[in-house]
């Protein structure tokens, strides 16, 4: 695997950072390198933010996405600024209840992942929607085992909720296996 | 030596660069933080709070940036390896207090995680504050400046700036950005005894008080400067005076002209005369380059991978990395200018290093610099390669 491309985005509050370091943890537990940078500015909870990861099979030079692989997308706005920008054949997944329309090249392959309904649904908890998305991630992008990235998990997510991270990681990678599958 | 109390457990850490500073200050042995607080600094004083704390220092908010410089120029010449952090704005507040330490050789760190400038500008990544970090205050004055790339670089650069600090006996300046202070990445932090090895102990005075001498001077015989342990207040160490106007080498105050130059000598020259084991750098891709790259701090990335991307295409382009910014890279930047004849500079600002490595190579190079006002695109350098390639 060469250079992968990684944006994260929504609102502050979503756990966009997080998602972003379990993605950099994970790399770096199966021996690869990554860099988050995050936006930075006026930000706060509701406002707009996010996550620049690259993950590389090097140290990484360029710290921020230029040529987008992957999005993951958790608002409309995001939707609107970077769903056009993921490359040719790569991935977009977003979060249906924040995104109504996005506008993705033709060959993007795209996903709708429910994860805040599965979260607050499932795990009554709109906490845990970005190891959900982290679940469905892992299974789309086949970047990190299953095994590797519930290592991820565990070095970032505090012990007191981790179980119930774990949990919602493995429904996350289930809905997304299911909607390969189909 | 770093306190055991205050050492991160050592291993692999994903850590922001801000904190990965913090940590090297603390693993330096640095005990002394004065502050004030400015984007996009803050995360260096908010975690230090805490931590300088845990380590058994002392962490203090002060009234301004002022103060801020002030206070560790006292917790130095106190004896305690001291630090701060701010950005340009601040940055440019302190120089006057810079000048004084400079002019007294105290031990200082002075993070400055640059921003947008000139004035208050905005919170993204710049490296506007390059000749700032030189010639921030009047006079004739000489430091040290560093350019960490990546946050292992935050955190091993720190522990060097306070090494070079004690050594050399001048304020050392961390010339980092908005954005590497704000990246997660991946930092290793070596073991207790790797740590032991790497820390040094600041000198400290010894022997019969009555011989000490507080300030640089040269040896009788050879001429070569002696840098002496830094006077610590409170013991017999310390000259009656301690003024930054022109002073002899015990201390003593002199209207004498020829004293001033004498002085300015000193304290310049302890660093000039040793540029070469100051000057660290890092290339890659130089062996068969035509032309070169020279670049340092955040921007150093983009520039990685465009050479990188360049190489596939099949153009011969090497990469200078200065991690010592001041004092200047003469020799090296010479010596590739003259090999490869084709210097491309980018920078994110208006181009301040690069007529630095004009006067470096002195026309046995054409330099030229690729501006910017934030992190280059791949793109746009590598554009610039082909152009100068072409």
């Amino acid at each position: 695997m060469a250079r992968v491309e990684i944006k994260i985005a929504g609102f502050g509050g979503q756990g966009i950072v997080t998602l972003g370091r379990i993605i950099a943890f994970t790399a770096y537990g199966t021996g690869k390198y990554a860099t988050e940078t995050v936006a930075y500015g006026g930000e706060a909870r509701g406002g707009s933010s996010w996550a620049d990861v690259v993950v590389d099979d090097e140290e990484v030079d360029h710290p921020r996405c230029t040529k987008l692989d992957i999005a993951i997308i958790f608002s409309q706005e995001a939707a609107t600024t970077f769903s056009g920008a993921v490359r040719d054949q790569g991935l977009l997944l977003y979060d249906p209840v924040t995104v109504e329309t996005l506008s993705p090249r033709e060959t993007t392959q795209v996903f709708a992942i429910p994860a805040t309904s599965i979260a607050r649904e499932v795990f009554n908890s709109a906490m845990v929607a970005n190891t959900v998305m982290f679940g469905a991630f892992v299974a789309l992008s086949g970047i990190f085992s299953k095994e590797s990235a519930e290592k991820g998990v565990e070095s970032t997510v505090p012990q007191g909720v981790l179980g119930l991270n774990l949990q919602a990681f493995q429904k996350g990678m289930e809905i997304a296996q299911r909607m390969k599958g189909g | 030596m770093a306190d055991s109390r205050g050492v991160y457990p050592a291993g692999t850490h994903i850590m922001m660069g801000n904190v990965a500073l913090s940590e090297g200050a603390i693993a330096a042995g640095c005990r002394f933080f004065g502050g004030y607080p400015i984007t996009p600094a803050n995360e260096v004083s908010e975690y230090l709070s805490r931590r300088m704390i845990e380590a058994g220092g002392v962490f203090i908010q002060m009234e301004d940036e002022i103060a801020s410089i002030g206070v560790i120029i006292g917790a130095a010449w106190g004896g305690v390896k001291a630090m701060t952090a701010t950005s340009g704005p601040g940055f440019s507040l302190m120089q006057e207090h810079i000048g004084h330490a400079s002019a007294i050789e105290v031990p200082l760190v002075v993070a400055d995680i640059q921003r947008t400038g000139p004035g208050g500008g905005h919170v993204y990544e710049m490296s506007g504050d390059v000749m700032q970090a030189k010639w921030g205050a009047h006079g004739d004055y000489e430091n040290i400046a560093l350019a960490p790339y990546s946050c292992q670089e935050m955190y091993d650069l720190t522990i060097d700036a306070f090494n070079l600090a004690g050594t050399w006996r001048v304020p050392v300046i961390i010339l980092s950005d908005a954005l590497l202070a704000h990246m997660y990445e991946r930092v290793d932090v070596p073991t207790t005894e790797v740590l032991q090895e790497r820390v040094q102990e600041w000198p400290r005075p010894s022997g019969d008080p009555k011989d000490y001498t507080a300030f640089t001077y040269p040896k009788q015989d050879t001429g070569e400067l002696v840098v002496p342990p830094t006077p610590i207040l409170g013991t017999p160490y310390h000259p009656r005076w301690a003024m930054s106007s022109p002073h002899l080498e015990k201390g003593g105050i002199s209207s004498d002209l020829g004293v001033a130059l004498e002085m300015m000598k000193r304290i310049n020259n302890k660093i000039r005369d040793n540029r070469q084991k100051l000057v660290r750098y890092e290339t890659r891709y130089m062996e068969d380059a035509r032309m070169a790259v020279i670049c340092y701090g955040t921007a150093a990335r983009p520039c990685l991978r465009a050479i990188k991307e360049a190489r596939e295409a099949g153009i011969k382009v090497g990469y200078l990395r200065l991690i010592t910014i001041w004092p200047f890279a003469d020799d090296v930047v010479r010596e590739v200018g003259s090999a490869t004849g084709k210097l491309l500079v980018p920078e994110m600002n208006l181009g301040q290093v690069s007529r630095e490595v004009e006067r470096a190579v002195a026309g046995k190079a054409t330099v030229t610099s690729l501006p910017q006002a934030r992190l280059h695109d791949t793109e746009e350098v590598l554009r610039a390669i082909k152009e100068m390639a072409a």
